[in-house]
């Protein structure tokens, strides 16, 4: 693949893919390390794709692949996250809701930055991660039953 | 405050300016060193894999040594105990006696025939119903699924939305329990395009229990995936010690339709108090091995179990005899005890020609149940191996990756919430045996031996894992070190869920 072709690609998906990681890891480093295995594979890749919107749920896949794996690994579950990415908010609001769905299972961070950041269908969130649509809306219902919990009447999803 | 204010947090994410070069320079530093990276890498695997068997012995030696094993009925006949001191303790106390068990067929058992209603306008159809755990929750949330289905001829509905009023109504053996949700008429109807022109079919996913502030009816599209949820206006938990043994009533008590202004339009259903389906979720808890298995009809009185013919009987195998003894699974469950802990199969059926549905119960060792660093190694799954008529093995048969909790990880439930068992759906598919990436079909005949499989967990990625699992139990050379907990005839292709007693 071409220098320039790689770097069009990086710049296309790098924050899609970092922002993936970040709401899986909820740490920089891992973030940014999964980022760079994500692009890397992508860069060996020769195979076309159709479209742009299957390239990106492609790497979303392979970002959220990797995320389980460092998940599963032994130096993680022995390792402190750091919450660096808190200081992307501003308003109260955006504090309180950026921790409480921080504060969720990694699987529902997940399924929540998928739908409504990335705005996926809960039919294409079931195909990034693999999961029935069932499972989908079963983690998405936990996930808004937990926010709720969490942030009371105030919180309008 | 709303979902707007995690975007505005999430757009201001972005990656350091420094991770693009490094991300850029990689393809050429891979490229250069691309053997010697090979080569390393393969070197750190092959110590990974070394540490890893060696860490797997060393905690499988450590827990024979301790002789960690729970017998495989002593927490279920806790429980049932527990249960009957509750029923005699509550007998006569309550204003409805429980109903009669037998008048429940079990969800997995139920024909065709007896999960569908039929209506001058449709039909609807209990899909599917379970018992889930959140691992990381703490109520046990039952979720229907209700297929509504319009004569074809029917005038389409779209743009019209559709309100469902329901009624559960759950027994369980101390006191009956009612849940009403249409009362005051809190909760949401449905999203309007819920029926597309010319698509007659949807589903409707029950949630149960409703909690307040959260979502009581969860509705999709049956293809299309549209997702609305409604809120609740009551607050029910399940009371019961198990509420996988609770019998269950559906009752719908109204299904409208209405037009976009919110009038009824039309009139589906209107409930009267009938339940539209009764059942029970799960077998009765098992009893005493001396006492003589209750014999189980449908409300109609219809043997399902004789119907089903030999060839899809099913067989088990105790560990230490040589020659299978059949036997069949619907009857009564198949327990095995490993030193990891005991596993108990409720059911397995093939649900067609390339996916078996297995429910069963896993309950760890009390050595694991206290050694959380332990129980953090292992993990333990159902997976088969299949055997075409001639006795080669053709395949294998490995659970979902969407199944959230397959594999079990047994220091997953431990953590939550001290539960002391996890009950588990699996689907198990025929892959190939080979190559886990290829799909499968299941012979026409042969067998199919399913095992518990255990292993360590960490740093295993999903497929590190699949190897694993095909080294361990799908080698033809090799013999798992545990027998099979149960051999599955294949036969002539049928299935269970397609089987029609008359």
């Amino acid at each position: 693949m071409e220098q320039a072709q790689m770097t069009a690609i990086y710049e296309r998906m790098k924050n899609t893919v970092y922002r993936t990681a970040l709401s899986y890891c909820r740490n920089i480093q891992d973030a940014e390390d999964i980022t760079h295995d994500v692009f890397l594979i992508r860069f060996r890749r020769e195979e076309p794709f159709p479209d742009a919107e299957s390239e990106k749920a492609w790497m979303l896949r392979v970002t959220v692949n990797r995320c389980k794996n460092l998940l599963k690994s032994f130096r993680r579950r022995f390792s402190v996250p750091l919450d660096d990415a808190a200081k992307v908010c501003v308003t109260d609001a955006e504090h309180t809701l950026w921790d409480a769905v921080n504060a969720l299972p990694a699987k529902y961070r997940l399924v929540i930055h998928l739908y409504y950041y990335e705005g996926y269908s809960v039919r294409e969130i079931g195909q990034i991660t693999k999961r029935s649509e069932t499972a989908v809306q079963t983690q998405l219902y936990r996930a808004r039953k937990l926010l709720k919990q969490q942030l009371g009447e105030e919180l309008e999803l | 405050m709303n979902m707007q204010d995690f975007r505005h947090a999430a757009d201001r994410v972005k990656i350091a300016d420094h991770c693009k070069e490094e991300v850029l320079g990689m393809k050429q530093m891979t490229t250069t060193r691309k053997p010697a990276i090979r080569i390393a890498a393969g070197f750190a695997a092959a110590a990974a894999s070394l540490a890893l068997v060696c860490g797997l012995g060393y905690s499988v030696y450590r827990m024979k040594q301790n002789n960690a094993l729970i017998p495989a009925t002593a927490p279920m006949e806790e429980q049932v105990a527990a249960s009957q001191n509750d029923t005699s303790e509550a007998a006569g106390s309550e204003e409805e006696a429980a109903p009669d068990d037998r008048e429940y067929p079990l969800f997995s058992r139920m024909t065709e025939e007896q999960r569908t209603k039929t209506f001058d306008w449709g039909t609807i159809t209990l899909q599917d119903c379970s018992i889930e755990r959140a691992d990381d929750s703490d109520d046990p949330f039952m979720m229907c699924s209700l297929g509504i289905r319009f004569n074809e001829d029917e005038e389409p509905v779209q743009k019209d939305r559709i309100k469902l009023d329901t009624t559960y109504w759950m027994y369980d053996t101390t006191q009956t329990h009612k849940v009403s949700l249409h009362e005051d008429g809190s909760y949401h109807t449905f999203s309007q395009n819920f029926i597309d022109a010319g698509s007659y079919e949807t589903v409707f996913q029950v949630c149960y229990p409703p909690l307040k502030n959260s979502s009581a009816i969860c509705l999709t599209r049956g293809e299309n995936g549209e997702y609305q949820v409604a809120d609740a206006g009551d607050d029910f938990l399940l009371k019961s010690p198990d509420p996988d043994y609770l019998l269950y009533e559906i009752q719908l008590d109204r299904l409208t339709i209405k037009d976009t202004d919110g009038n009824d339009k039309q009139v589906l259903f209107d409930g009267e108090n009938e339940p539209l389906f009764k059942f029970r979720l799960h077998d009765l808890p098992p009893q005493d091995e001396q006492e003589e298995q209750p014999v189980e009809a449908d409300p109609d009185g219809e043997e399902i179990i004789e119907d089903v013919p030999e060839e899809e009987a099913v067989a088990t195998q105790a560990p230490a005899e040589a020659e299978p003894e059949p036997a069949n699974l619907l009857d009564q469950p198949v327990v095995k005890e490993y030193n990891f802990g005991t596993v108990e199969l409720y059911d397995a059926y093939f649900i067609d020609d390339q996916q078996m549905k297995v429910r069963y119960r896993f309950m760890p060792a009390e050595k694991l149940q206290k050694d959380p660093e332990a129980a953090a190694l292992l993990m333990c799954r159902l997976g088969g191996k299949v055997y075409d008529a001639e006795g080669m093995t053709c395949g294998m048969l490995e659970s979902e990756p969407e199944a959230e909790d397959n594999p079990v990880r047994i220091s997953a439930f431990i953590e939550s919430n001290n539960e002391r068992k996890m009950d588990c759906v699996a689907f198990l598919t025929m892959k190939s045996a080979i190559d886990p990436d290829q799909a499968r079909t299941l012979p026409e005949s042969g067998k199919v031996d399913l095992y518990v499989a255990a292993a360590g967990v960490n740093g295993l990625s999903d497929q590190e894992w699949n190897l694993n699992f095909t080294e361990n139990f799908m080698s033809t050379e090799k013999q798992p070190a545990y027998g099979p907990l149960c051999t599955f005839p294949i036969g002539s292709g049928r299935t269970l869920r397609d089987h029609d007693p008359a």
